[in-house]
């Protein structure tokens, strides 16, 4: 299925998906990715997008890192901006689109080729190829689990379908692990209709755990090897605490992976 | 110290269940409501309080087939009930005298209750009701506990789908809160058709709650000014509090009563009952299925029911659930441990305070569990007849070990 057959709504929900994904991504590929490291020394701009009457957000690019701004395109150089959704899911996955850039800065021409070849680095982890896999299983596995988190948050905050399920899950902190790995950790807070996520403990006692056996475990897990059901039935995935809290993540999982099947 | 179980055949069979069946076990028998790597997930029999899982480990168990085993499993007299009407061919063309005999036992056994239809399952007695109370006031709206398990019907359900509409006239408040209470009733004036409540809170994941002062004459200073039904969903309690019904426990009067669960040791049957006023609506609803005429579980409840009353069920129940909340509450006091066992004696649940999201329950729970004494983590427990002196002995012997475990693994 295209984003073209989608409804409205659903257009809308998959491009905060993309691009919270993405700008998500950008911020770890700053912490994991040399090129990307490399690229970003030294520059500071501020990227944008907006959709004419909806989403504002912006990537900020300073002291050689990447932070996502939701909500505002404040001081960006370059602002893309889209008269519906669907031309910014287009933009995201590749096709022909239509938008406006607005260049406000004199180095909006470097802006943009920066932003391109950033964005350019995010396919080589998601979609690795065995020998990068290799070696950057880790650095991989870790964006993976928490793009996935930022899918959940956008999901859960946009999309109509499941709100009333989202309603329900109680509000607090949840933290994925993987087992004797204690810097492969991120987590998703609920407060409210509003969820955050971080890509590391921050020493708060999380209210629910999911601890994957290892890291390939998470890793098959989120490229879709293996089927939760079965990980958790064979304890592969292990849940403790506010048990809850992880069973109303399931059902956004599921809407996620609808919205990421989309081309 | 005896070795640790394994559940190796409980997980290869939920792997071959997860290809041929939705999610492999559904509901609340799925492995993501116990914790996984510590429970079994399929059993293979069970004698009196006994229970032995698919790799054969053995548990003194205190779930009782989620209540339903009030004798204990594999009751040898009420197995032979059910196996005589087995062999008289069990399901006919209509009903056997036993169906009418069983709805006379139980109008003259439950307070206040003039009828009896008989069911399956919890969920259609509940859902029945809430379709009589809806027709015979000619109102749509519901109230409910927030928390409160009433079935796996889709109108009191998690099933929350945008497609399913049937959750929409269903509202709901914090047990005991009688100003949220009321706040719903005069909100919604005129258009509720009932509140349904269980005789307790007893919400899945948390302690137990006691019906507070006032709670139930305020309910019914509600109720009766809408002109609304009250439902007692008593599904879960049913004969672990009164023979008479939980709401004779309680000292109130429902419109109707839903049961099921223990009625029949374990046999599938349920029943709505209710008071006169009520009962022609009810007779104006087309309720059946192909099953519900079948003769055993009526036989069974039979001699259930007569069992239950010849040995005083009640007070062995509270005996053996005071003794288990008493010893358990201070073992785990002498481990250093704040524990606190809610619920009735006979429905009990253990949590520790300071520890709202459960995770030493958990821990508690699953080494007791793995030691063989089945103790569900997030569900209350439930006591049967069949466990004696002895089985709380050995279960309290356990826990003393694994208080201290528990404590030094936090
Ligand atoms: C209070 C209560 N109501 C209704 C039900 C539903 O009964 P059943 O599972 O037989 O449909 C249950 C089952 O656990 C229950 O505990």
């Amino acid at each position: 299925m295209t984003s073209d057959e989608l409804t409205p709504e659903e257009q809308k929900v998959l491009a905060h998906v993309k691009s919270g994904s993405a700008f998500q991504l950008l911020q770890m590929l700053a912490e994991e990715d040399p090129v990307v490291q490399e690229e970003i020394r030294n520059k500071s701009f501020i990227l944008g997008l907006s959709v004419a009457g909806g989403m504002k957000r912006s990537v900020r690019i300073s002291d050689s890192r990447i932070t996502p701004l939701d909500g505002s395109v404040k001081g960006a150089g370059v602002i893309f901006r889209f008269p519906v959704y669907n031309e910014l899911n287009n933009l995201l996955s590749g096709k022909k689109t239509k938008m406006l850039p607005i260049l406000r800065s004199l180095a909006a021409g470097k802006i943009i080729a920066g932003f391109k070849t950033l964005t350019s680095r995010i396919p080589v982890y998601i979609n690795a190829e065995p020998d990068f896999l290799d070696k950057n299983f880790r650095a991989v596995t870790r964006m993976l689990i928490c793009a996935a988190l930022r899918g959940i948050k956008e999901v859960a905050e946009n999309d109509s379908y499941t709100a009333a399920r989202v309603a329900g899950i109680p509000d607090g902190i949840i933290a994925l692990q993987v087992e004797n790995d204690a810097g492969l950790e991120a987590r998703i807070e609920k407060s409210g209709s509003s969820f955050t996520v971080t890509t590391i403990a921050d020493g708060r006692i999380p209210n629910a755990v999911l601890t994957f056996k290892d890291a390939d475990t998470a890793h098959k897990l989120f490229t879709g090897k293996i089927n939760a059901v079965v990980a958790l039935g064979t304890s592969d995935v292990r849940i403790r605490g506010r048990i809850p809290m992880i069973q109303g993540l399931f059902p956004i999982l599921d809407r996620l992976s609808y919205y990421m099947a989309i081309e | 110290m005896a070795e640790e179980y394994k559940f190796d055949n409980s997980v290869e069979l939920f792997k071959r269940a997860v290809e041929v069946i939705p999610g492999g076990i559904y509901g609340s028998k799925a492995p993501g409501f116990v914790i996984p790597g510590s429970y079994p997930y399929y059993f293979r029999k069970g004698k009196g309080c006994r229970l032995q899982d698919a790799d054969g480990n053995e548990y003194i168990d205190f779930l009782c087939g989620y209540g339903s085993q009030i004798l204990g499993y594999g009751h040898d007299e009420v197995d032979d009930a059910a196996e005589r009407a087995m062999r008289d061919g069990d399901l006919l063309n209509g009903p056997q005298a036993s169906m009418v005999e069983l709805a006379e036992t139980l109008t003259g056994q439950i307070d206040g209750m003039d009828w009896a239809v008989f069911a399956k399952n919890g969920t259609d007695t509940t859902s029945l009701a809430v379709s009589v109370a809806r027709v015979h006031t000619g109102k749509k709206k519901i109230i409910m506990a927030r928390g409160a398990y009433h079935g796996a019907a889709n109108w009191c359900s998690t099933n929350v789908f945008p497609e399913l509409t049937d959750r929409e006239d269903v509202l709901s408040f914090t047990y005991n809160d009688t100003e949220e209470l009321s706040r719903l009733f005069s909100e919604n004036k005129g258009e509720i058709a009932a509140i349904i409540l269980t005789p307790y809170h007893h919400p899945a994941f948390d302690r137990q709650i006691m019906p507070a002062d006032g709670f139930y004459s305020t309910v019914k200073i509600l109720s009766e000014a809408e002109g609304a039904l009250f439902i007692m969903d008593d599904i879960r309690c049913n004969f672990r509090l009164s023979p008479s019904g939980s709401h004779s426990f309680f000292g109130v009067e429902p419109d109707l009563v839903a049961m099921g669960k223990s009625i029949a040791n374990g046999q599938p049957i349920s029943v709505l009952m209710g008071k006169q006023t009520v009962k022609k609506t009810a007779g104006s609803f087309f309720i059946t299925g192909t099953f519900w005429m079948s003769g055993m579980p009526f036989s069974a409840s039979l001699t259930t029911l007569r069992i239950m009353r010849e040995v005083n069920l009640i007070d062995h129940l509270n005996r053996i659930g005071s003794m288990l909340k008493d010893e358990l509450e201070s073992l785990a006091d002498e481990a250093g441990l704040k524990a606190e066992i809610s619920g009735a004696p006979a429905i009990p649940f253990l949590t520790f305070t300071d520890d709202p999201d459960l995770y030493i329950n958990q821990i508690f729970c699953s080494e007791m569990t793995k030691r063989g004494i089945y103790l569900h983590p997030h569900h209350n427990w439930f006591i049967s007849y069949a466990h004696k002196d002895e089985d709380i002995e050995q279960t309290l012997e356990t826990a003393k070990e694994v208080f201290k475990i528990t404590a030094s693994m936090l």
